[in-house]
């Protein structure tokens, strides 16, 4: 039923294709996955009219092309299904996985009777009290060292962790006191700098030359004397 | 006979005109402003540091007392030296005498005693500025010019 179901949507979504030929319908693969490959994709299809444009025999042109593959099934679409079919079942790998167990766990319920009747029967043979302390004595042990590498872990973590920050910050410092170091960057600065300066002040100069003339229109204007020749 | 009037386009170095002048006034005096706080200050702090040590006379009171002194010396020597003070220098101006050449110590004194006398009605002889000669009272008496120095 399983199998029915899974067929039944795997049918419905290639239906879709066919209807839409679009891509957002069709959620299948993971993000990047589908990225990558429109990434190549789009890179043939430039490559490919950039050949066009340039005469070379053989060579497709962008959009048409890619229609046109789309058009016809190849090798290629095959494996690109098969990956994406693989990585799907990838995802859905835990969700089968419970599956299996609870079937497991639903015919294990069946022998739990006899399990149990073997059990109270191996109580009874001999050296089992000694055996069944040294198993919880073993068990302890292991409990009471696994706790043990828990905590020498979780140190563990915090010190690399503090280590890496102090090596990053140190890596950062050195990298930003070589870059500054530069000589190279130092003339870049100051060029820029100096540039800056220069700018603003023959932006300044013009500026205040321009508002010379100005003003003194204004004042003419004022006084009713008109543009007098020669005069900015 | 008509009198000829040397106007700004006719000079080899065009004139400059009164809002380069007044923004490079402006300049100046942000200066001086900085400097003399900057003077009393460090006066005020170093007689809070020195207290017993310090010199019997307030250095402040001093400081501000001597301002138009130190205002003067600031025209003057600019003037004298490169013909420009550091507010015309970033406006690109630049005082010369009539005639050309460096400004004399006597015209760059009678200058800035023109600058009083341009003050005294109502800022008119800085007015004057914005006639055809763009020259103001204090130019006129020390026969003096501003032009652009670029």
């Amino acid at each position: 039923m399983v199998a029915a179901v899974a067929v039944r949507h795997r049918r419905s979504r290639f239906q879709e294709m066919d209807e839409t030929g679009g891509v957002a319908t069709v959620a299948t693969g993971p993000r990047w996955l589908r990225f990558g490959l429109g990434l190549i994709v789009l890179t043939g299809d430039t490559l490919g009219s950039v050949l066009a444009v340039s005469g070379v025999p053989g060579a497709s042109t962008g959009v048409p092309a890619s229609s046109a593959a789309r058009a016809r099934p190849s090798p290629r679409h095959a494996a690109w299904g098969m990956l994406v079919d693989l990585l799907d079942r990838g995802q859905r790998a835990p969700a089968l996985f419970r599956a299996c167990l609870s079937r497991a766990a639903r015919s294990a319920h069946r022998f739990a009777p006899s399990m149990a009747r073997a059990r109270r029967l191996a109580r009874r043979l001999p050296g089992a009290t000694r055996s069944a302390a040294h198993w919880h004595a073993w068990h302890t042990r292991r409990r009471i060292q696994l706790a043990r590498w828990v905590a020498v872990g979780q140190r563990e973590e915090v010190a690399s962790r503090a280590v890496a920050r102090e090596a990053l910050l140190a890596m950062r410092e050195a990298a930003f006191a070589r870059v500054a170091d530069s000589p190279d960057l130092k003339r870049v600065i100051r060029e820029q700098s100096e540039g800056i300066a220069v700018t603003a002040v023959a932006e300044l100069r013009s500026r205040s030359a321009r508002a010379d003339g100005l003003a003194e229109r204004a004042v003419r204007r004022l006084l009713g004397r008109g543009d007098a020749e020669g005069t900015r | 006979m008509t009198a000829t009037i040397a106007t700004p386009s006719d000079l080899a170095s065009p004139r400059a005109g009164f809002v380069t002048r007044f923004a490079a006034g402006i300049a100046d005096a942000v200066i001086l402003f900085v400097f003399l706080r900057g003077a009393v200050w460090l006066s005020s702090a170093s007689a809070n540091v020195l207290r017993r040590f310090a010199p019997p006379v307030d250095l402040a009171t001093l400081v501000i007392l001597g301002a138009p002194l130190i205002v003067a010396l600031y025209h003057v020597v600019f003037w004298r030296l490169s013909g420009q003070t550091p507010g015309k220098w970033l406006l690109g101006i630049r005082v010369t005498p009539i005639g050309g050449g460096k400004l004399p110590l006597r015209r760059a004194v009678l200058r800035l005693v023109g600058y009083l006398f341009s003050a005294l009605p109502f800022y008119l002889g800085f007015l004057w500025i914005l006639g055809p000669e763009r020259r103001g009272f204090h130019d006129r008496l020390a026969r003096t010019e501003v032009v652009y120095a670029r």
